[in-house]
């Protein structure tokens, strides 16, 4: 019985010091730096400045936080808040909300894995609520006016840059039946839900649709005249959701009278399938590639259903860049003005993610699915595009010089018209 | 008598490509080739005239039933351009709630609305 009482009290002495270590581990690995003051993982040197980014695009400003991070001799620490994009847009504007909570920054020496390779948390500065914003660059899917529509465009003293082009899609399980969609038969859908009269896709349920502050569905809304607030059909809460809301259907029923929307970087997931699309006034649907990844639909202006990433940013009125200059260099390398450091390749990197360079393409337009005109990039990489895509027949080159008198200049890689 | 019909095949022959030419020359139908819209098509197929244009030439091709063959300037004009991509047109037969005018509806009454 002695025994058994000093059993019992080793017993509780060993599990009071198993929970006094396992909470100080846990307070360790809860440790997260304060943004602020960010060292590096190797050798615990103070980072480079940091520039805070409130918004999306996180897996390409993933891509690029880790070659500015490590930049020799000019090193920038990208700490980035996934925001939905009329939030971040708030952020930048007058601070609502401000930028808090716990953000993302990308060090190369992490063994981190997930959400994205070599990502990292720290903690925000914070900041009052309606107090100036610490958001250096806001990166939203849609146009100022789709979130605040008494802005016909960004005040001063900020300025909306263009980044790569985005694609939206309406999407089916990858089992259906179903080939295309047309503006009208969108307008029905996710306008009337199961009262749309356009079978297979009559059931309320099985319509998987985001909210009004999604970028995907602010776009789509515009493209088809169905207000972002207006559509009918399931909240599938995040991109993710609608994945997994299509890829989860079992029997073919459900499966053909399943439709979602979702970005271009989830239309290509395994168990999706891209619809083409018909717009108001187009006498066919496109998909967005020719070729596999080669985006010539969306470049050529047969696909519409695109618009630019915003970079907004607050700018100097004299020479309308941005004030900080470590954004600017961030805009510079997203808008395609300035190759990134180190050979970081971000035409094939965008290319893989989706997107579309903004000097890839042919056509552009100035409000959110407004009118499109021809449009000649100032720096063409057509041709470095389809490269990292289907493939070019273009003239490789390291110089001009090298290049024929039809395609003179030598632009990333490659001979081009301009 | 063998003669004959030599003749009068070789007139009916004559008469044959007389009427084709003739009408050809009237209504262009060797410049169009419309593609049945409910299967997957190449554009390049159904190009209004000959799919070349001269430089700064536009055209008045009704986009509805051809695609835009000059260099496309507006947005009606880009999003019908001739293209050797595949084009898979939605069946308009499968929308039936259209107005007897063949437009839109309007939304159903928003519910959150006063």
């Amino acid at each position: 019985m002695r025994k058994t009482t000093r059993s019992r009290l080793l017993s509780a002495a060993v599990a009071t010091a198993i929970s006094a270590a396992t909470l100080l581990a846990a307070a360790d690995a809860g440790a997260v730096m304060s943004c602020d003051s960010i060292t590096r993982l190797k050798g615990g040197a103070p980072a480079g400045p940091v520039v805070y980014i409130s918004g999306g695009l996180q897996p390409l400003i993933a891509e690029l936080a880790k070659i500015l991070f490590a930049d020799p001799t000019a090193p920038i620490t990208l700490v980035q808040k996934v925001q939905g994009s009329c939030i971040g847009l708030g952020s930048l504007l007058d601070g609502t909300p401000p930028l808090s909570g716990v953000g993302n920054y990308w060090d190369p020496d992490s063994t981190s894995t997930s959400p994205t390779s070599k990502q990292e948390n720290c903690n925000l500065p914070g900041g009052d609520a309606g107090a100036p914003a610490n958001v250096d660059l806001a990166i939203s899917d849609v146009f100022p006016a789709s979130c605040r529509p008494t802005l016909a465009s960004v005040p001063p003293p900020f300025a909306d840059f263009f980044g790569p082009i985005q694609m939206f899609n309406f999407v089916v399980p990858a089992a259906s039946q179903q080939q295309a969609i047309s503006a009208e038969a969108a307008y029905f859908v996710f306008g009337f839900g199961s009262a749309s009269g356009v079978a297979p896709w009559i059931d309320n349920n099985f319509i998987i649709r985001r909210n009004s502050g999604s970028g995907t569905q602010v776009l789509l809304g515009t493209a088809i005249a169905v207000p972002a607030a207006r559509w009918a059909g399931i909240d599938g809460l995040s991109s993710d959701g609608v994945l997994n809301k299509l890829t989860s259907l079992t029997t073919a029923e459900e499966v053909n009278k399943a439709i979602g929307i979702v970005a271009g970087d989830y239309s290509v997931r395994p168990g999706l399938r891209q619809l083409a699309y018909q717009h108001y006034g187009q006498r066919c649907g496109y998909l967005p590639d020719v070729k596999p990844n080669d985006k010539q639909n969306v470049r050529d202006g047969h696909y519409p259903l695109w618009s630019p990433v915003h970079l907004l940013a607050r700018v100097d009125p004299n020479t309308g860049l941005a004030v900080n200059p470590n954004v600017r260099r961030v805009i510079a390398y997203l808008t395609g003005v300035s190759p990134p450091p180190q050979g970081l390749d971000l035409i094939s990197v965008e290319a893989r993610q989706q997107f579309v360079s903004p000097c890839a393409m042919s056509v552009a337009r100035k409000t959110e699915m407004g009118p499109l005109s021809q449009y000649t990039p100032p720096r063409s990489c057509k041709c470095a595009y389809d490269n990292a895509t289907a493939g070019t027949s273009c003239t490789p080159c390291t110089q001009s010089s090298q290049c024929p008198t039809s395609a003179p200049s030598c632009n990333f890689g490659f001979c081009e018209l301009q | 008598m063998s003669r004959r019909s030599r003749w009068v095949g070789l007139v009916a022959l004559a008469t044959i490509a007389l009427a084709f030419l003739a009408c050809n020359g009237l209504l262009g139908l060797g410049d169009f080739a419309i593609s049945d819209i409910d299967d997957a098509s190449d554009d390049r197929t159904t190009a209004g005239g000959d799919g070349a244009c001269a430089d700064g030439e536009t055209s008045d091709a009704d986009l509805a039933v051809v695609c835009y063959p000059c260099n496309p300037l507006t947005t009606e004009q880009l999003l019908n351009a001739c293209t050797g991509a595949q084009c898979l047109p939605f069946d308009r037969t499968r929308l039936t709630k259209l107005l007897p005018d063949g437009g839109l509806p309007p939304l159903p009454p928003d519910p959150d609305a006063g």
